[in-house]
């Protein structure tokens, strides 16, 4: 019976993302048609959900835990179902356009990449969870949660915290996984595994989501790379599900923000930013800051020049999402607890050794087979590429320039993050190791899908009006 | 005119396939070493998990689960273990009370580094820490710890028990980590 209870959960992510998704991207009752690019095909819907999904049940808890109704899950999974039943006729035709506009890679991809994940999920089935930042990070918060049913910062506060576990990290990840203990009862640790399956799966569809756009044939090449990694999934999907889940966040918040470049502005655009920003501000600390910046954003109206005015009220509510918890943290005295180990002089000496440690992981799949110097890989890839978008039309080489700038910045973010962190930078970014690759390969990959577009693309530079 | 685009047609699908094979072949190469390793890893854990295997360092964490299926939610459990790494009492013993004692060695101050140059300074807040919050093991707090408990778990040999003992009854052993019965 916990078994159903668990796959109720797994599902309830994917309905409730389902129907976040049509309310942000549902053609307008007015019939104003808009080119809703990626999230029009069944891959790009599914990594939408992926990551709404979750997003959406840890704001519906947040909420709970604010104005103190109790987590369950009939509370906490119900809305979803009837909102999905209220919304079905948009949900509908919505999911139909998206299965129409499909090619049959896009839908081969679907069904490979949802076999894949099951393969992966019921292989890891067989050990239980005992280890890694799902226990020590997120688990131990989610029991808390799920022993109080509510968010338990008093008894956070009041309980002396042993190794990693930080009680004021952003919450969104130790709220589904209270949701799935309260599914699985005794059997928490094994059956809390498939949940780790679906930010993986996010992650595939998210690139694939850009990719397939920009070069159909290239970014086959490129999720096949992905695909050959699937055994390497199982245990890395556990470790590294935190870091999954928050470039599968970032890649749509970067498609996003691509789609409004190069569509005309429409009403709702602000709010769908809000919405990828507020689950990226509730997954990780990288991820507030990705908030901070869109929030910023938004205001500054750099966004095709909106009004300040239009942005108000999504910027406010994305503002009371990301700052809810820490406030409540703070309220409680709820402090990090983890231990710490270096002053900050220190952590800034480490700067030279986290960035070359930074550079290794992120060009792992090159090291772990050849041994070659990861700095040359990803030296040569960057400048090769740079030429190439010097020799391309104007739009293949603003794409080009917009990863790196992406590539850069996402490690300028996570270098950062690690460094203004409590532990020891430089052994956290070598326990880290392979994860970082989750981090950085979307980037090199949308960068050699434009670069073999370059390539191929025998046109002149446009001239510069 | 139209039969020579055929023939370029054919060519350039020719060369695409080509160029897809060894895109595939290099992919593959490439991965090879992640998935090797991926694998060696998940190898490793399964192993690490098994009940006949006796790694000091996950027996801590893989024998809990089996110990605790004889204590009732309403305890109050006394840890008390050698294992030098900090573990998450919390996510297991949950919803039960619980205090942990931890016993530690001197040596690993001044054991080599070996996941970081900063691992002394990790090891020497660990051990500031848990002496500020009463957590590092010693005669009395063991006292203090039995006249609060009901159970205990004891990792580790070796541990000396204090002079004032309580009654106690052996409910369990796995992997040498004792579950203990007070009786009152």
């Amino acid at each position: 019976m916990n078994v159903a209870w668990v796959a109720l959960v797994l599902i309830t992510q994917l309905v409730a993302g389902s129907v976040v998704w049509s309310w942000l991207y549902a053609a307008p009752s007015s019939g104003e048609e808009q080119d809703l690019g990626p999230w029009l095909s069944l891959p790009g819907a599914l990594a939408a959900a992926l990551v709404l999904g979750p997003a959406a049940l840890a704001m519906l808890m947040l909420a709970y835990g604010v104005v103190g109704i109790p987590f369950g899950l009939g509370p906490v999974l119900a809305p979803w179902w009837v909102a999905a039943w209220w919304q079905r006729r948009r949900l509908a035709r919505l999911l139909g356009t998206a299965a129409r506009a499909s090619s049959g890679s896009d839908r081969a991809l679907c069904v490979l990449t949802l076999v894949a994940a099951a393969a992966v999920a019921s292989i890891s089935l067989r050990v239980p969870l005992h280890t890694s930042d799902a226990v020590h990070v997120y688990g131990t918060t989610a029991r808390f949660f799920e022993t109080e049913r509510g968010p338990a910062l008093d008894a956070m506060a009041s309980t002396t915290t042993f190794g990693w576990h930080s009680r004021d990290y952003p919450p969104l990840l130790a709220f589904n996984e209270a949701l799935v203990f309260l599914a699985a009862g005794d059997r928490r640790a094994a059956l809390v595994k498939p949940l780790f399956v679906m930010p993986w799966a996010a992650w595939i569809l998210g690139v694939w989501a850009i990719a397939r756009r920009l070069r159909p044939r290239a970014a086959g090449y490129g999720v096949t790379l992905l695909f050959a990694a699937v055994p390497a999934a199982v245990p890395l999907a556990e470790s590294g599900y935190a870091d999954l889940f928050l470039v599968a966040g970032l890649l749509c918040l970067a498609n996003e923000i691509r789609r409004q470049l190069s569509t005309p502005a429409a009403s709702g655009d602000a709010w769908r930013l809000m919405a990828w920003a507020a689950a990226l501000g509730l997954t990780k600390d990288e991820g507030v800051v990705a908030a901070v910046a869109v929030a910023v954003w938004l205001t500054l109206g750099v966004i095709r020049r909106t009004r300040p005015a239009h942005v108000l009220w999504p910027v406010g509510v994305l503002l009371l999402i990301v700052c809810t918890w820490p406030l409540l943290c703070a309220l409680h005295a709820v402090g990090a607890g983890r231990l710490s180990s270096s002053a900050p002089l220190e952590r800034l000496a480490a700067l030279p050794d986290v960035v070359s440690h930074l550079l290794t992981g992120m060009a792992l799949p090159v090291t772990a087979a050849g041994r070659l110097p990861a700095l040359h890989v990803i030296a040569a890839l960057v400048l090769a590429t740079l030429g190439l978008g010097r020799r391309c039309p104007q739009a293949v080489g603003r794409r080009i320039l917009c990863w790196e700038a992406l590539l850069l910045g996402h490690a300028a973010l996570y270098t950062g993050v690690i460094l203004l962190n409590h532990i020891d930078p430089v052994w956290q970014v070598t326990v880290s190791g392979q994860r970082l690759a989750f981090h950085f390969t979307p980037w090199l990959l949308l960068l050699a899908v434009d670069g073999a577009t370059a390539l191929s693309t025998t046109a002149p530079r446009e001239p510069r009006s | 005119m139209g039969h020579s685009t055929g023939q370029d047609q054919k060519a350039q699908l020719g060369t695409g396939w080509a160029t897809a094979l060894l895109l595939l072949g290099a992919a593959q190469a490439v991965l090879c070493g992640l998935t090797l390793n991926g694998l060696h890893e998940r190898t490793q854990r399964l192993a690490e998990l098994l009940p006949h295997h006796t790694d000091p360092s996950m027996s801590a964490q893989r024998v809990l689960p089996a110990l605790l299926e004889h204590v009732p939610d309403d305890a109050r459990v006394l840890i008390v273990t050698r294992e030098p790494h900090p573990l998450p009492w919390a996510f297991h013993l949950l919803p039960r009370r619980w205090r942990a004692l931890q016993a530690l060695d001197d040596a690993l101050l001044t054991a080599p580094a070996t996941a970081s140059l900063h691992w002394p300074r990790i090891v020497s807040d660990w051990y500031e820490r848990l002496e500020r919050e009463d957590r590092r093991l010693t005669p009395e707090r063991f006292e203090a710890g039995l006249a609060w408990a009901d159970w205990v778990i004891m990792y580790g040999d070796g541990i000396p028990w204090p002079a004032e003992t309580p009654r106690l009854r052996l409910v369990a052993t796995v992997e040498g980590s004792r579950l203990v019965r007070i009786v009152r």
